[in-house]
């Protein structure tokens, strides 16, 4: 055993104590988070938004003041029709538009439904999705607000299920979390043996009485520890600088991060045995995780992918990682709903690394 | 001082972690046009720093140097338009063959496109590598590597040569031929060779020698302005005698075995018709050695010859294409982890964890062989007065200097008390004391009764083995204890040549008889 734990020591030391190493190890995925954190959410912020007021009352500029009490839009108020509105949205002077019809306040003085419009510039669909839930957002308010004994009178869709204040961060970040991990722990794996090729160290190691499964075995463990070390500190970036509320079992999410980390360094370490220098590692992780993130529901839907990509993507741990980290923070997801990531993970993880380790063998005896 | 190459009182520090390293410490030299100069000394001793300054590439801290009148800070650029400089690691592209090497050297020296054909002819003609123009440069030996990387060197023709190392790692035929070929250039075009080397026997090819050790010159002018002192306590002292005489002031007496080979010893290490093929080519056919208990066993051959994977085939590095090899009556395929346990090995190129410290790469190695804490301890204690490492205990093992590095792989090697060591050119660019204290210490292993199985370059090492065996094409074509390798290599009615002659008539009678 002490062996063995020499061996993980060694592995540590080499990745702590290379400045280099040392900083891809945690550097990364905090500055990663913060900087997407900030910067690349769909959150909007001074958005022109035209009004076409044709009721012209006490009660439709009551709802107008509402949406410019908002920090999200900027009104403009010299809409003079909707030809006018079109022009100005084609010429994307406004992203958006509010027409409130003429029969606005006659339509709530007699209870009856009433009907406003909200058009949104279509070509930038992130966007528009996003002020068509803010605006809803206001509507629905401005509807508790004023009319709090009849309810709703204004049309409006259903508010987000999970995420209530159409935080955008609040479902990008867990799932980063999952795409940032995989990218630094595995290349951190697939460079270990690379590194021992180069440095001549792989010959020395190679002569000691370790078995291929042990020294597999100690680079994995040590992957998987600075793989902790490393999510644990985003976890608390997430939890407490971003505040983003999770909803689960603490216990589930370790055991995800265990599983997913295993993944992770299942694919490094099969990436580095096959890689004699430290850039052919590095270019095959790159093709990995770019693939990986791109489908893995980070951005794009699964659902939305055609049939065999969603089947092929089994195999993608990133997938998985985003969707149950997603599960676990906004819905409050069980261990049952988590329990098929666990066991494809886990799947995943023993795949490779016992291909892995099959490939190193077979290298030592032919 | 008229010389095409003046120095004048260099100094070069370079800092070390705390520790500041005087690489060069006042260095002054005149050297004539039309030389070939050798610059000799250890690894370390500041040949690489030196060649750099004058090549224009480093700025000295102290003193002025000149090359062709060019002042080597001030006109560098200058020098390097008339220069060729050949550094250790050459630059040579592996998946190149050879004309494109050449040819991209010949562009970022701007030989005009009309030239090129015949300056690359003429050159792989002088070179003797006209048969394989598009032969891939990583395919070549490691003696046709140098002369390729010499012959992209003297692209542009330069009027001044320096090299670094050309010759390490390099064979004593493969040596000789490169000698060779800077001995001719020098002939026709009266340019000048600033040559620097670890072998101090290349002084014989040289005009002129430079000594350096330590930063500093120890000896400079003819070849015999290094033996010169040790003639006064001997008579025809060898170039290494000679270093020894002016550093340690004296010539320390031949190493002898004090328990000689037992002819009944026990066979540690048997390896029994040892192929090894990749793809169609065989690069070992069916060899097979016997080595004993307390046997200094040498491996030698020329670059190419199957040495090396001889070597790594039977420490278990490379595996076999067929045969067997046993060690200690484990057969090192089926009981590799317990085979592994009594093997000690010392690799060519420092292969410890750089960036880990003296202390823990003991501590790794010591764990790595199962070694109890207790006994841990204790053998690193011993480790560490035995190869003198108490200062360095806590160094980064990266920044150490070669020699200290080159003690403390001997170190690791020899934590768990192996049965067997293996030495793959571990003396290489050790200077003579170095050499001295090394094989103090294997034949005090050996004595103890340690297998000994070594690789080198350095043909005098030839004699402190007990038994030798020389390799060509994969198989072996000598084999016996020195005396009876320098017989095989006399021709009849001679009389004995020296072993690196013997050597160099074995590997060339094989040669032209195939």
């Amino acid at each position: 055993m002490f062996r063995f734990l020499a061996l993980l020591k060694k592995e540590l030391l080499q990745i702590f104590k290379n400045p280099k190493t040392r900083f891809i190890a945690l550097a990364p995925p905090v500055v990663a988070l913060f900087l997407l954190g900030y910067a690349a959410t769909t959150d909007l912020k001074d958005v022109p938004f035209g009004i076409l007021d044709q009721s012209h009352s006490q009660e439709s500029r009551s709802l107008i003041d509402k949406f410019n009490a908002s920090p999200i839009f900027i009104l403009h108020h010299d809409i003079q029709n909707e030809t006018d509105m079109g022009n100005k949205l084609a010429r994307r002077e406004i992203k958006a538009a509010l027409v409130i019809p003429e029969s606005f306040s006659r339509d709530i003085a007699l209870s009856q439904p009433v009907n406003v419009q909200i058009i949104v510039d279509g070509r930038n669909t992130t966007s528009a999705g996003a002020i068509l839930n803010d605006s809803n957002a206001i509507i629905q308010s401005y509807n508790t607000q004023i009319y709090p004994q009849t309810g709703s009178k204004i049309q409006i869709s259903s508010r987000g299920w999970f995420n209530p204040a159409y935080n955008v961060k609040w479902f990008m970040l867990p799932a980063l979390l999952a795409m940032l991990s995989l990218m630094i722990v595995t290349l951190l794996v697939s460079l270990t043996f690379a590194k021992e090729r180069e440095g001549g160290t792989f010959d020395q190691l190679l002569l000691t009485p370790y078995s291929t499964g042990e020294l597999l075995a100690a680079k994995a463990l040590s992957g998987i520890i600075v793989g902790i070390i490393q999510v644990s500190l985003s976890l608390c970036f997430i939890l407490f600088w971003f505040q983003v509320p999770y909803q689960s079992n603490y216990a589930l999410l370790i055991l995800l991060i265990f599983f997913f980390l295993f993944a992770a360094v299942g694919i490094g370490l099969l990436i580095s045995v096959h890689c004699s220098t430290l850039q052919q590692a590095m270019i095959w992780v790159f093709l990995f995780a770019v693939i990986f993130a791109l489908l893995s529901g980070l951005a794009t839907p699964v659902e939305s992918m055609p049939d065999i990509m969603q089947k092929i993507m089994v195999i993608n741990p990133v997938r998985w990682g985003v969707a149950s980290l997603r599960r676990l923070f906004l819905e409050g997801a069980t261990f049952i709903d988590i329990l098929p990531t666990y066991l494809i993970l886990a799947g995943i993880g023993a795949g490779t690394f016992s291909i892995g380790c099959y490939s190193l063998v077979y290298q030592r005896t032919h | 001082m008229d010389g095409i190459i003046l120095c004048k009182d260099i100094k070069k520090d370079f800092n070390l972690g705390k520790e500041t390293v005087h690489a060069l410490n006042g260095i002054s030299l005149s050297i004539n046009k039309g030389r070939i100069v050798g610059l000799l000394g250890p690894d370390g001793a500041g040949k690489t720093t030196l060649l750099r300054i004058l090549a224009g590439l480093l700025i000295p801290d102290e003193g002025s140097a000149s090359v062709l009148g060019y002042d080597c800070v001030r006109n560098a650029e200058s020098i390097q338009s008339v220069i060729g400089y050949m550094p250790q690691k050459f630059g040579l592209y592996e998946n190149l063959t050879l004309h494109e090497n050449m040819k991209l050297y010949a562009e970022l020296h701007q030989i005009p496109l009309q030239n090129q054909k015949s300056r690359f002819d003429e050159l792989l003609e002088m070179m003797n590598l006209s048969r394989f123009p598009n032969r891939r440069a990583g395919k070549l030996s490691g003696g046709m590597k140098q002369k390729l990387a010499l012959a992209c060197a003297l692209i542009s023709d330069p009027d001044i040569l320096l090299l670094d190392e050309p010759t390490v790692g390099v064979d004593i035929i493969s040596r000789r031929e490169l000698f060779g070929i800077l001995r001719k250039i020098v002939d026709k075009r009266k340019s000048t060779v600033f040559v620097s080397t670890s072998y101090m026997d290349e002084a014989d090819y040289c005009d002129e020698i430079v000594v350096l050790y330590q930063g500093q010159i120890i000896a400079n002018g003819a070849k015999d302005s290094l033996i010169e002192k040790a003639k006064t306590v001997k008579s025809n002292p060898t170039l290494d005698e000679g270093f020894q005489m002016l550093i340690a002031g004296a010539i320390p007496l031949p190493l002898k075995r004090k328990v000689p080979l037992s002819p009944e010893a026990e066979v540690v290490v048997k390896a029994t018709n040892l192929v090894k093929r990749f793809g169609t080519f065989t690069a070992v056919d069916h060899t097979n050695f016997e080595v004993r208990r307390g046997e200094v066993f040498g491996l030698l051959g020329a670059n190419g010859a199957g040495k090396t994977t001889t070597f790594r085939m039977m420490c278990g590095l490379d595996a076999v294409t067929s045969g067997s090899v046993e060690i200690c009556g484990l057969n090192l395929h089926t009981a590799s982890g317990k085979a592994r346990q009594k093997i000690g090995f010392v690799a060519q190129k420092f292969s410890l964890y750089a960036d880990m410290t003296v202390k823990e790469n003991l501590e790794f190695f010591g764990a790595a062989y199962g070694l109890s804490r207790a006994k841990r301890k204790e053998r690193i204690h011993w480790a560490i007065h035995e190869f003198a490492l108490e200062n360095y205990q806590n160094a980064p093992t990266g920044d150490l200097p070669l020699g200290i590095k080159q003690r403390l792989s001997m170190a690791c090697a020899l934590l768990h008390e192996p049965e067997i060591l293996f030495l793959d050119e571990a003396t290489s660019g050790a200077d003579p004391l170095t050499r001295y204290d090394f094989w103090r210490r294997i034949l005090d292993l050996a004595d103890k009764g340690v297998a000994v199985i070594i690789t080198t370059h350095f043909m005098d090492e030839a004699d402190y083995c007990d038994h030798m065996v020389i390799m060509q094409d994969g198989k072996t074509v000598a084999s016996g204890s020195v005396t009876e390798i320098r017989r095989q290599g006399t021709p009849k009615g001679a009389p004995l040549n020296d072993i690196t002659e013997a050597f160099v008539h074995i590997i060339q009678k094989k040669e032209t008889a195939s």
